[in-house]
């Protein structure tokens, strides 16, 4: 299963704070923990991209029941576009002969929705993002996804597979005291960026040029009066003023 | 070759455009008059549309439809190759869509086929220097990142839905578009394919296309509460969203919670009904053009982010809006 290790939410922007998992991975791990203790026989391999700021998601993946983990240590931090960590994740997956990818079907931060459909795409395998209710069986899943309209989709899909989990999923558990302590004693392996063979300009084909910060808004308009008047004179202004109704 | 823009609109399942494509050749059409490139359109389905009037006028010059009775119902495993296919020989220099649910799901698929990057969900699309940028939000939609694209064409971009920068252009002087119909066959089995679709809720627009959404939060208490502001938002033909908090009290569905963990909105009109504005629910609705802000406790974080507000108990409010809408339309 794939993590991403997000800034914690109250992080100030371009602060370098600490890293917490992707709130979509921590269903994902914990559909692969339900699926290894149905089945048995598998084996959850936790893997992330990053930098120094990983360690502490990696072993929280380790502490929460992950087997072992490998990281892909991107040293100077330089941005990766979703095609890029795709194509890593793609190498990985094929040295690791993984047979389901379990993934967030997003990133909280920066929300790009992308890294799966990619992933499949690009090994052209079957992918199910945005599973609320997933079925496993012995060569093929039955995913069920969140689509338009509140409708939901079910899609059948052969292994190996991606599949993209959404909150809804199931209710992730906490880290037992066992877990934290065996976490430090399951293997790590570190992988640098340029032992893989993903050329460059797949890495880097975007580059972020400028981050600027939202202001807030900070000068609400306060409607007064009895809930009558005040609510009456809301929509006069939101259909006179603002033209938005 | 490279010298088109192709944009893909999505269609209703009975038919018509929906909502996004206008906002969309907008957009295009206007990057396009300033690269100096055509902008066609891919739409897949299974007959093609009576008439492409809705859609003309607006500077589209080719309509390329996509017919095969696969395209009935969404399969991101058959749209993925097909659109790729089209779409490749045509020799695009830029391919857009909408950040719509199948837009989110069909183009990262799509950017893998192709072997480039693409950026979602984007606020806007420049020509600077001659190259191309796109801006999306990032960081919990605290900041706005400008990307630029370093490798070669195509590049693909989806568009924030209903984001109120797409809504305006429109490019006279230019005639309907010329539809071409081609019948799709597929070369290879498809690796999953979709077996069924069941509707589940109450078939209200999706969130994300809304253009007005009225939310409750954990103010709204109650199935009764619930009900009053589905009233409102039936009454303001606007689509009902929820916090987490009130999703998890199992007052509102999953598919309309809106949020960090939910969906991101964008909408003309963002009622927040009685929610405090915790970062997690803001990082949701930044892209909302007026965010109106109704609770009763005056230091809610969520008055930091609306341009209105009312301070009182929802239960008051709520109805009196309800009945202020009804009075002298117009």
């Amino acid at each position: 299963m794939c993590i991403k290790g997000v800034p914690e939410t109250a992080a100030e922007v371009n602060a370098a704070g600490k890293y917490v998992m992707n709130a979509f991975d921590e269903y994902a791990l914990e559909e692969a923990l339900r699926i290894k203790s149905k089945r048995g026989e598998a084996e959850i391999i936790a893997v992330t991209v990053g930098d120094g700021r990983m360690e502490e998601v990696v072993y929280s993946a380790l502490a929460l029941g992950a087997d072992r983990a490998v990281q892909v240590v991107n040293g100077n931090g330089r941005y990766i576009n979703g095609f890029g960590i795709a194509n890593i994740l793609r190498e990985l997956v094929l040295r690791e002969k993984i047979n389901l990818v379990l993934m967030g079907k997003q990133s909280v931060d920066n929300s790009s929705h992308q890294v799966g459909g990619m992933l499949a795409g690009l090994l052209g395998w079957p992918q199910a993002i945005d599973t609320i209710r997933l079925q496993v069986e012995e060569n093929e899943v039955i995913a069920e996804r969140l689509a338009e309209k509140g409708n939901i989709e079910v899609v059948r899909a052969g292994l190996p597979c991606v599949v993209g989990v959404t909150r809804g999923i199931n209710e992730p558990r906490y880290p037992s005291l066992k877990g934290i302590i065996s976490a430090r004693k399951k293997e790590v392996r570190r992988i640098g960026l340029e032992e893989l063979a993903v050329p460059a300009e797949v890495l880097f084909g975007l580059e972020i040029e400028e981050m600027r910060p939202v202001e807030e808004n900070g000068d609400c308009r306060f409607v007064e009066g009895d809930p009558g008047t005040a609510a009456a004179e809301l929509v006069r202004i939101l259909r006179e003023e603002e033209k938005v109704l | 070759m490279n010298n088109r823009i192709v944009v893909f609109l999505e269609m209703h399942q009975g038919g018509g455009f929906k909502k996004s494509a206008r906002g969309l050749i907008a957009a295009a059409n206007e990057l396009a008059d300033q690269l100096g490139l055509e902008t066609e359109a891919i739409v897949m389905g299974e007959k093609p549309p009576d008439s492409v009037a809705e859609i003309s006028g607006c500077g589209l010059s080719r309509v390329h439809f996509l017919k095969s009775a696969l395209f009935k119902s969404y399969d991101v495993h058959v749209f993925a190759p097909a659109f790729f296919a089209a779409a490749r020989s045509l020799g695009p220099r830029l391919i857009m869509g909408s950040g719509s649910l199948l837009g989110r799901d069909l183009f990262p698929r799509v950017s893998a086929l192709f072997g480039v990057p693409m950026v979602s969900d984007c606020l806007r699309v420049l020509v600077e220097d001659g190259r191309l940028k796109a801006v999306k939000p990032v960081l919990y939609g605290q900041a706005h990142a400008k990307f630029s694209f370093t490798g070669g064409p195509p590049y693909i971009v989806t568009l924030a839905p209903r984001s109120s920068g797409w809504q305006t252009g429109s490019s006279a002087g230019r005639g309907a578009p010329v539809l071409e119909v081609t019948e799709y066959a597929p070369d290879h089995e498809p690796p999953g394919r979709l077996i069924a679709v069941r509707s589940q809720e109450s078939g209200q627009e999706d969130v994300t296309e809304a253009e007005v959404i009225v939310s409750g939060g954990r103010g709204i208490k109650s199935p009764e509460g619930f009900k009053m502001l589905a009233d409102l938002a039936r009454k303001m033909e606007g689509a009902v969203g929820a916090t987490r908090a009130i999703v998890d009290s199992g007052l509102a569905p999953q598919g309309i919670q809106i949020g960090q963990t939910g969906k991101n909105v964008s909408p003309r009109l963002y009622i927040a009904l009685g929610i405090s504005g915790a970062v997690q629910h803001i990082a949701g609705i930044r892209g909302s053009k007026v965010i109106v802000a109704v609770n009763r406790d005056p230091h809610a974080p969520i008055f930091n982010y609306a341009k209105y507000g009312i301070i009182g108990d929802l239960f008051e409010i709520i109805p009196e809006m309800t009945k202020a809408l009804d009075g002298c339309r117009d």
